[in-house]
Formats: structure tokens, sequence, C-alpha cells
């Protein structure tokens, strides 16, 4: 039998790595923002954008639009009954179109409401509304006042921000990314802008797997954490890379269209027909639109 | 420092939307002359690059990190018009995938970061660096610090103004501060945390780029100091627009006003007071009305500065 020769070098005895834990890093953070972010866009519950509803059964266009009236009409409206109408009847299109509001207020709306509540909670004491005193407060020897008008004012402005993301997130659940570019073609906006951002959508994924992929390679590598020094030559030749990447990818794509016959002008399809119902929930948004100019 | 929509009442984001109409009109029609077929691929590939790399974090001490825009490295690269193309297009999609900033407040936004942030960036980018690559890392820096300060100033006037200009029955309808509480509470995080890390950031990327890949640059200015002096010439021409405000600066009082204030002059400013009075005191020149003495004033004092600069430059470069 041959003896069997092991190599010098797994015959040396190596000190064992220290046993330090890595405590998650900046590149711990970038995966999970990610992450995040890819769960959101591809998100599973985008199949509700292909049921039958209220604003599913309306075209791109006129759903885009209308919604972004009714946006508008949440942005001028400064009456707490009136923020509080246009609510309901947001919440009523997102049961008509078999959505939970309930799911789209806890994921959506929640965290800029709650952002919104707190950078306002000094509009709640007597330097911005100095009404009737509802409730005093002392801290550290100063009096500080719970008014009544700041109450109001309070409420007020949560309610305006709180119905806007609604609205736009009611819009986002019911709206393929698909649809949202052809809906942003029926608008006045010009085809080579929108061209432009469906363009970059499309993009996204990829740089993002890419960016997933960077990070998972420097993840794999790490024993411990380096210098702040290094870790920032990382970071700045990363981005590097990935500037040049971009750039390189542009230039291809940009050969391929010449190739194709693209010589710099867009010329779109023309937008689908609006039927009865486009033009109803259309003009629904406008009429809501001028009662909350009158409001 | 994306602004939410109801942040912003109907007449800022409608004048906001107009300026930037035309800035959007301006930069596609730039960037098509310059980049011809290659506008298209080029912006959306660059407005996707920064929608990334606003997902990737920069290691700071103490284990924090932040992020960066990105903006002021596609100013440099690809040049102003096409950075404001391709942040716009960021920020749109932004506002719709994650909320980040309002559909009605887009103007804003758009004015503020893809306009005003590449357009500083650019050109005090090409201002400093002037074709000499040892001054790449300073003047990256500068640039991105600049721009990001600017931007922030004008989201902290436009969130501050909306109580003076949106107002019902004496109650604010929109963003309830006023301007002394939003440029403390923008300027002082931003000047002091947030812009110092986008410019080591971007100074890091754009050295690191300009070793690597010069060619990569596409956009440049032609050093010319003719602008400079046009810029000079009309602010100079402008200045008396201060004489608007009605009261003294702060910390600018003179003998009467600390009489008014305090009941009497403290010693020592009754004594050291009016020792110097300047060639042109109090921006005045005699013979000529108060606004005509701005502009004289002005323009006598950037002369000088110029002047000034110019000389020490000389003797430095010996």
């Amino acid at each position: 039998m041959e003896e069997v020769r092991l190599p010098r070098w797994l015959k040396e005895r190596h000190r064992p790595l220290p046993s330090q834990p890595i405590t998650p890093g900046f590149v711990d953070k970038n995966l999970a923002r990610i992450q995040s972010f890819m769960e959101e866009v591809l998100s599973p519950e985008k199949e509700i954008s292909y049921r039958e509803g209220l604003l599913q059964k309306l075209s791109p266009g006129a759903r885009t639009g209308g919604m972004i009236v009714l946006v508008v009409s949440g942005v001028v409206l400064s009456k707490l009954w009136a923020l509080f109408i246009l609510a309901l009847v947001a919440m009523t299109m997102a049961l008509l179109s078999g959505l939970n509001p309930l799911r789209i207020f806890t994921r959506r709306v929640l965290p800029p409401l709650l952002f919104t509540a707190i950078i306002f909670v000094p509009v709640l004491f007597s330097g911005f509304a100095p009404q009737e005193r509802l409730l005093e407060v002392e801290l550290w020897g100063y009096t500080l006042a719970v008014t009544h008008g700041g109450v109001e004012l309070w409420k007020m402005l949560l309610s305006r921000v709180g119905v806007v993301v609604f609205l736009l997130a009611l819009l986002m659940s019911v709206t393929p990314e698909q649809e949202l570019f052809s809906g942003l073609k029926a608008l006045p906006v010009p085809s080579v802008v929108v061209t432009l951002i469906y363009m970059s959508f499309k993009q996204l994924s990829l740089f993002l797997k890419l960016a997933e992929d960077i990070n998972l390679a420097r993840k794999s590598r790490t024993i411990r954490q380096d210098a702040i020094r290094d870790e920032g030559q990382w970071f700045a030749t990363r981005v590097s890379y990935f500037l040049k990447r971009a750039f390189r990818q542009s230039r291809e794509v940009s050969m391929a269209m010449v190739s194709r016959g693209f010589r710099g002008k867009i010329e779109p399809l023309p937008p689908p027909p609006q039927g009865v119902k486009d033009y109803m929930f259309l003009g629904f948004s406008f009429f809501v639109f001028f009662l909350a100019l009158g409001v | 420092m994306h602004i939410p929509d109801g942040y912003l009442g109907p007449k800022t984001c409608l004048a906001l939307y107009t300026i930037m109409a035309g800035v959007w009109y301006l930069a596609f029609r730039k960037t098509r002359e310059r980049l011809h077929t290659e506008q298209l691929p080029l912006c959306a590939f660059a407005a996707a690059f920064m929608f990334v790399v606003m997902m990737f974090n920069f290691p700071l001490p103490g284990g924090t990190t932040a992020h960066i825009t990105g903006v002021t490295i596609v100013a440099i690269v690809l040049g102003p018009w096409a950075a404001i193309v391709s942040v716009s297009v960021t920020l749109f999609l932004q506002a719709l995938l994650f909320g980040d900033g309002g559909i009605t407040t887009f103007g804003a936004n758009a004015f503020n970061m893809a306009f005003l942030m590449s357009v500083a960036g650019f050109y005090v980018y090409s201002a400093i660096e002037r074709g000499d690559r040892k001054r790449v890392f300073v003047a990256s820096f500068v640039a991105a610090y600049v721009g990001v300060v600017l931007s922030a100033f004008a989201t902290a006037v436009e969130l501050g103004i909306q109580p003076t200009l949106e107002v019902k029955d004496g109650r604010p309808l929109y963003a309830p501060y006023p301007l002394e509480i939003t440029i403390t509470a923008l300027m002082v995080p931003h000047l002091f945390f947030v812009a110092p890390i986008e410019a080591i950031a971007t100074a890091l990327v754009i050295t690191y780029l300009a070793r690597t890949e010069p060619a990569i640059f596409t956009a440049s200015v032609k050093p010319s100091t003719a602008r400079l002096w046009i810029v000079l010439v009309l602010l100079s021409i402008l200045s008396p627009v201060g004489l608007l405000a009605s009261g003294s600066a702060w910390g600018e009082w003179g003998r009467e006003e600390f009489l008014a204030m305090l009941g009497y002059i403290p010693d020592g400013m009754d004594y050291l007071g009016g020792i110097w009075n300047g060639f042109f005191s109090d921006y005045k020149v005699e013979g000529l009305g108060s606004a005509a003495g701005y502009v004289v004033s002005a323009l006598v004092g950037s002369v000088f500065a110029v002047m000034s600069v110019y000389m020490i430059g000389r003797i430095w470069k010996r």
C-alpha cells in the first residue's frame, strides 16, 4: 500500500482565530435594505391588482389620473370633517376593489403617519395655537400648555397626511407597474419621460441583484471587522465599479436600440380608449376636487 | 430631505412645479443635444444607479452608518443637465415605490435635490478643479458639501414660509414651523453630519474614478472668469434688496438702539463705539441715495476682495 503523504501546509498548526463575534456591520445593513426593498416591490400582494374590483376595472389612465386628482384634493382640504369624508370615500373604494383598508393602513400609512405625529408634537402647545388650555404640563421649571386649538391643528395636519398617503398606497396596490407607466402615458406626461422612468425601473431589479451579490461577496469573506478607512475604501471602489458598470451597460443598450432602428424619437402607441366607467370616475374625482376648493 | 405630501401648500407646490417644468424642458433639450440616442439609456441607468447607491450604507466610526445620495457624483461625471434628468427620475420612483417624498411635493423635491444639488455640485467642482487632477478630492468634497447644504437650506425655506403663505383664521394650514425653526432644525444636522458624510463619500468615489477611469468624466466646463464677474456684478446691483428688511441685524445695534433696548449705553461701547466708521459708513456714499450707495459699496468691496486674493495668489505661487 502506498504511503499517503500529506502536504506540508496541512501539517502546520495554525493559531485558532480569535473568537470575537462579528457584529452586524454596514454590509449587513446594505443587505437588509436591499432585501426589504425587493420584498416591497415584488410583494405577492400584487395579485390584488389583477382582481376584478372597482378600481382594477378602470383604464390605467383614468385610474392614475383620477387618484392623483383625489390626492391633490386631499392636500387642498383644510377642514377636518372634509378630510374625514374623503377618508371614508377612499376606504369604500378600497373595499370595493377587494382590499382590506386596515392592512393598507398598517403597512403603508402608519409609518409616515407616526413620523408626522412626532414631528408635529410641538404644535399641540400654546406657542402655536394660543387658545383655550386643556392641559398644563410642568417640565424642568417650564409650563407647557396643550391647547384646544393646538389639538385641532395637530389632528388636521395628521389627517391630511394620512388620507393622502392612503390614496397613493391604494393606487399602488391596485396597479401593476406596467399599467402605472401606461397610465402616465395617458396623462399629459411626455412619452420620452415615461419611457425613461420605465427603463430605470426595469434596471432596478438587475442592479439590486448585483448590489446584493457585491455585499454577499464581502460578507462571505469577512472574519472580523476592518478599519473604518479600509471599509470606506471598499465602499468607494464598489460604488465606482457600480457606476462604471451602469455606464457600460447603458452604452450596450444604446447600441442595441440604435441597431433596431431607434433614432432618438419615441413613437408611443396610442393609449387605450376610455370607457364610460373611466369618464365617470374622472368626473367624480374632479367633482371632489372642485368641492375641496370651495371648502 | 424628501418633503412628504401635506407639508407644503398648493401655492408653493404650484410655483415649484412651474419652475421645474422649465428646468426639465431645458435639461431634456440639452441632454438630447449632447447625448443624442444615448440620452435615454444613460439617464435611465444613472437614475437606477442612484436609487441603488442610496441603499449602500457608508461606514462611520462607532459602528454607525449613513447613506449617500450620489447626486453630486452623477453631476460631476455626466454634467448638470443629465444629472437633473436622472435625479428627477430617481425621486419619482422613490415617491411611487417607497412613498419617500410626495406627489404634490415632487416639484419641490426635484427643485431642491435634482436642480440645486446637481448645478451647485457640478459648477463648484469645475471652479475648484480647473483641470488639475491633484485637486479632485478637495473639489469633489467641497462640491458635495455645498450641494447638500444648499438643498437643505432650500427645503428649510420652503417649509418655513408655509405659516406665512398658507394661513386661515390665524392658523397655519400646512407645515406650521416658521423660518427660525426650520432653518435651525434642518441646517444644523446637515452642516455638521449629513453634508460631511456625503462629501467624504463623494470625494472617495470621484478620486478613485479619476485615477482608474478618467474617460468616464464626459462633462466639462471651460474655466471662465467672465461668468464669475457677471455674477458678482449682478449680486452687487441686487444688494439694495436688503434695504427692504426693516430693523437691524441681530447684534449690529447702534447706540440709539441700545439706549432704546436697555435704557443706557454700556461704558465700553460708549468709549470705543464710533472710533472707526470705515470709508463707506453704513454702506452710504455722500451725495448718493441709500440704494445707489449700497451698489457702489458692493462694487468697491468686491473689487478689493478680488484684487487681494489675486495678489495673495501671486505671492503664494512664488
